[in-house]
């Protein structure tokens, strides 16, 4: 069953406005903010519940082959309405001195893979010998999904070691890690030759984007908990004890994610556009509804489960700690302001106009994301439009005069930017030959500036406008694109980005992804938030520890009433009943 | 050995940055890479060559071009049509926007058959294209590939062969002809060039598409010697790593 709305539940007045337009891109597109979001109704891994919980996925271990130390091989098999898969997990011992986060790590505690269809003996085997190569394995396009990960070196064996000793772990130990394992690479789309995102493109059940690769995490989720609690029971038959429900809902899955991720953001700039611009048509969509009784009573509780989140956020990054006391000390001022407004219902914009004034981009976001909660019946149906098709091309008739003016027009952050100040340019990004893991690099310090990769879309705008500038003196009167393009060929990549994302509503993010003061970041975090990631925890400014799935419903939990409702789960009481 | 759509997209655009295309023509040669693998398979040998030639160059030559009364044309100096093809396409397309039609001549060009992938995508911008190529054999022949636009969706895509003609363009065999324009008329001025040609192979819309689909879901048969000629090619743009840059830039030092 899934929650109806404050809007569902209330009689529809008739807006005496119109609609709330979305914020600009100005606003909506800045790193800052970008940095600042977090987990929403639209956020893939909420999709991806409400579909397997509408759809009434089975979910069914088929296989759990593993040791007394829980090594060995994990079968699942899923069926959707529209097609049957299978998930193998090859759990393995490792040292703890090979145990790392980082991508050019070449063993891990397990290895798993989503694939297609059912698995018999020998693609098992075939199976066993590739995933837990990981990048150095090859795959066929029978595999959709590639993925391994770590133990939690604070969670594990402290829950394995409660369990087996017939006791509950403490919950205040899961609010300081909430997982079991940390997956430290999740690929799809092609990687190792597994299949295309397009095989999956068109499908209900996991065609929605990253809705696989979130699903292979959710069900590693799955065999997290099973293996504790086989280990706990082959080592203290007698005693042990299941994970009680509560805590086995508030254990997510951890990723650890650097900047690989980040790249990504830049090379995909319609699909992230796109995903701003429903974030911010939902947001608007709420902020244009009236502020009921009923809605702000649903706020306040929210907001209440938020702080209590927020406090329970525990990270390594003094920075980011501060930040999350911020946004529990200003939710808790938000929470008071509400409590005390008077009966008039107002619309949302009204009030949250104070939230923009007053309060951090990390609170502002969060209200938003709150407010998002309120109306499902406005959220849910833009998760239909989170993908697009991506390709682009460029347009060599338009007149190259035009061409400055959407510079000009849609790019005037860049042009704006100084880079005659050495802290400009302080950074290049390249890839290391090392795994192709994506890095940072002081300019003049380090090697591979001339192997920069072209992420400086602030300065190659900037230089093809001057260049553009200088053609348009000396050309013939309407000189298209593609002649310019004869004489200035490295301006072609930039020109065809300008002349396609000068047709988006939200545009580029706009930042100077090369300048000293710039955070990696906030393009790690903007990604993860559409994710659904939480519990952010910075490791430093170029890599992050989140949380994914914290709260979710399990598997056992599909065909039972479902409430749409487990984001930002409070910690389970200390006791919890099995 | 079998790769994955993304792989060869990706791979291309990677190893033509190695192999000192301009910026933005790897993106294109990854567009088009997939549809000669599914118009022609063995077309895909031409990337590899294409590579080679790029790579063994200082960088792309500067084109220069020239209109005499029934065509435009453009000296691409010696390069590979992996690094012209996408400026003579782009040429080509301009001129048609502007007059209906258009013809460009590309002189000094190798690797030919790659302009075929170029008609594919002028055929998205709803343009039909007309490759032309002479090719020696005893005696020369004339072959020409023609993206028929659909308009909407996927070209067709024809494949004809002929006596090469007395006192051609193009008998040095570095010589290609583009032509392009709109609607039936201009399909029917295109087909004056075709006539007299034998039609060696025909691969309508729904044929390519699902040939293309089938490349989304089985992957794609690519020879060894180019996947390995693309990695060598793209593994220029990757920076040797330190043990600075092992720990520093990707973030392993406390902030």
């Amino acid at each position: 069953m899934m929650a109806a709305g404050c809007g569902a539940r209330q009689p529809q007045r008739p807006s005496a406005r119109p609609a709330v337009a979305p914020r600009p891109a100005s606003v909506a597109m800045q790193l800052e903010r970008l940095g600042a979001l977090h987990a929403s109704r639209l956020s893939f891994a909420r999709s991806l519940i409400r579909r397997m919980m509408k759809d009434r996925w089975q979910i069914c271990c088929l296989r759990f082959d593993l040791d007394d130390h829980g090594y060995g091989t994990c079968v699942y098999r899923i069926r959707t309405p529209e097609s049957t898969y299978s998930f193998v997990v090859f759990s393995q011992y490792l040292e703890d001195e090979r145990r790392s986060d980082r991508v050019i790590a070449d063993a891990w505690d397990c290895a798993c893979a989503l694939v297609e269809g059912e698995l018999d003996d020998r693609r098992l085997h075939e199976l066993q010998a590739q995933v837990p190569r990981q990048e150095a394995g090859r795959f066929g396009p029978d595999v959709l999904v590639l993925s391994r990960a770590n133990r939690s070196m604070r969670n594990f064996q402290a829950v394995v070691d409660a369990l087996a000793e017939g006791r509950q772990p403490q919950p205040r130990q899961l609010t300081e890690v909430g997982y079991l394992y940390r997956t430290t690479a999740v690929y799809g789309n092609g990687k190792f030759g597994i299949a295309d995102y397009p095989k999956l493109r068109d499908r209900q059940d996991l065609g929605a984007p990253f809705a696989a690769q979130l699903f292979a995490v959710y069900l590693l989720r799955d065999f997290s908990i099973r293996q504790v609690e086989h280990i706990a029971r082959r080592r203290a038959h007698e005693t042990a004890v299941r994970l009680a429900c509560p805590l086995r809902r508030y254990l997510g899955i951890g990723n650890s994610t650097g900047l690989g991720m980040a790249p990504f953001l830049i090379t995909h700039p319609l699909l992230i556009a796109q995903w701003v611009l429903m974030r911010e048509t939902a947001i608007a969509r709420c902020l244009a509804q009236p502020a009921t009784a009923a809605c702000r009573q649903r706020l306040l509780e929210l907001i209440d489960r938020a702080i209590q989140h927020s406090r329970e956020t525990r990270v390594a990054d003094d920075a980011q700690g501060k930040r999350n006391r911020l946004l529990a000390a200003e939710l808790g001022a938000a929470r008071a302001w509400l409590a005390d407004a008077n009966g008039d219902a107002g619309h949302w914009q009204d009030r949250c106009r104070l939230a923009e004034q007053r309060w951090s981009l990390e609170t502002e976001e969060m209200l938003h994301t709150l407010i998002l909660e309120l109306y499902p019946e406005q959220v849910d149906e833009l998760e239909m439009f989170m993908g697009i098709a991506e390709g682009i091309d460029l347009v060599p008739h338009m007149e190259a005069a035009e061409l400055r003016r959407l510079i000009e027009s849609s790019y005037a952050w860049a042009l704006a930017i100084d880079f005659g100040r050495p802290q400009a340019e302080y950074f290049f990004w390249y890839k290391s030959a090392k795994k192709e893991e994506p890095r940072l690099g002081v300019r003049g310090e380090e090697t591979g500036a001339d192997r920069e990769l072209p992420l400086d879309i602030g300065r190659r705008v900037q230089h093809c406008h001057e260049t553009l500038v200088d053609f348009l003196t000396t050309c013939q009167d309407r000189a298209s694109v593609a002649e310019f393009l004869l004489l200035h060929p490295e301006q072609r990549g930039i020109v065809r980005r300008v002349q396609n994302m000068a047709g988006t509503v939200m545009g580029e993010i706009r930042a100077n992804l090369l300048h000293r003061d710039m955070l990696p970041m906030h393009l790690l975090r903007c990604k993860l938030s559409f994710f659904g990631a939480t519990k952010f925890d910075p490791r430093s400014s170029r890599w992050v520890r989140i949380t994914l799935f914290q709260g979710a419903p399990l598997v056992e939990d599909i065909d039972t009433p479902f409430a749409d409702d487990w984001a930002l789960p409070p910690a389970p009481d200390p006791q919890p009943s099995p | 050995m079998r790769v994955s759509c993304n792989e060869l997209s990706t791979l291309c655009a990677r190893a033509a940055q190695g192999g000192g295309c301009a910026d933005g023509v790897g993106d294109e040669l990854a567009e088009i890479a997939t549809w000669l693998a599914c118009c022609d398979p063995a077309t895909l040998g031409a990337i590899h060559d294409g590579l080679v030639h790029a790579s063994s160059r200082a960088g792309p030559s500067p084109a220069t071009y020239d209109y005499d009364p029934d065509s435009t044309i453009l000296d691409a100096a010696g390069d590979s049509a992996l690094q012209c093809g996408s400026m003579a396409a782009d040429l080509l397309c301009s001129r048609a926007y502007r007059d209906g039609h258009a013809t460009l001549v590309v002189r000094r060009c190798h690797q030919r058959v790659l302009m075929v992938g170029h008609a594919m995508r002028i055929a998205a911008r709803g343009f039909h294209a007309l490759v032309d190529w002479r090719y020696d054999s005893a005696p020369p022949k004339q072959r020409q590939a023609l993206a028929v636009s659909s308009g909407h969706g996927v070209a067709e895509l024809w494949t004809a062969e002929g006596p090469a003609r007395e006192n051609p363009t193009g008998a040095d065999g570095l010589t290609v002809t583009l032509c392009a324009a709109r609607g039936e008329p201009g399909l029917a001025r295109i087909m004056d060039r075709w006539s007299g040609f034998s039609e060696t192979q025909t691969i309508d819309g729904p044929t390519l598409l699902a040939r293309r689909d089938e490349a989304w879901n089985i992957g794609i048969e690519l020879p060894d010697d180019l996947w390995r000629k693309m990695r060598e090619l793209s593994a220029a743009m990757l920076v040797e790593e330190s043990e600075e840059s092992r720990r520093r830039g990707a973030g392993e030092q406390a902030p």
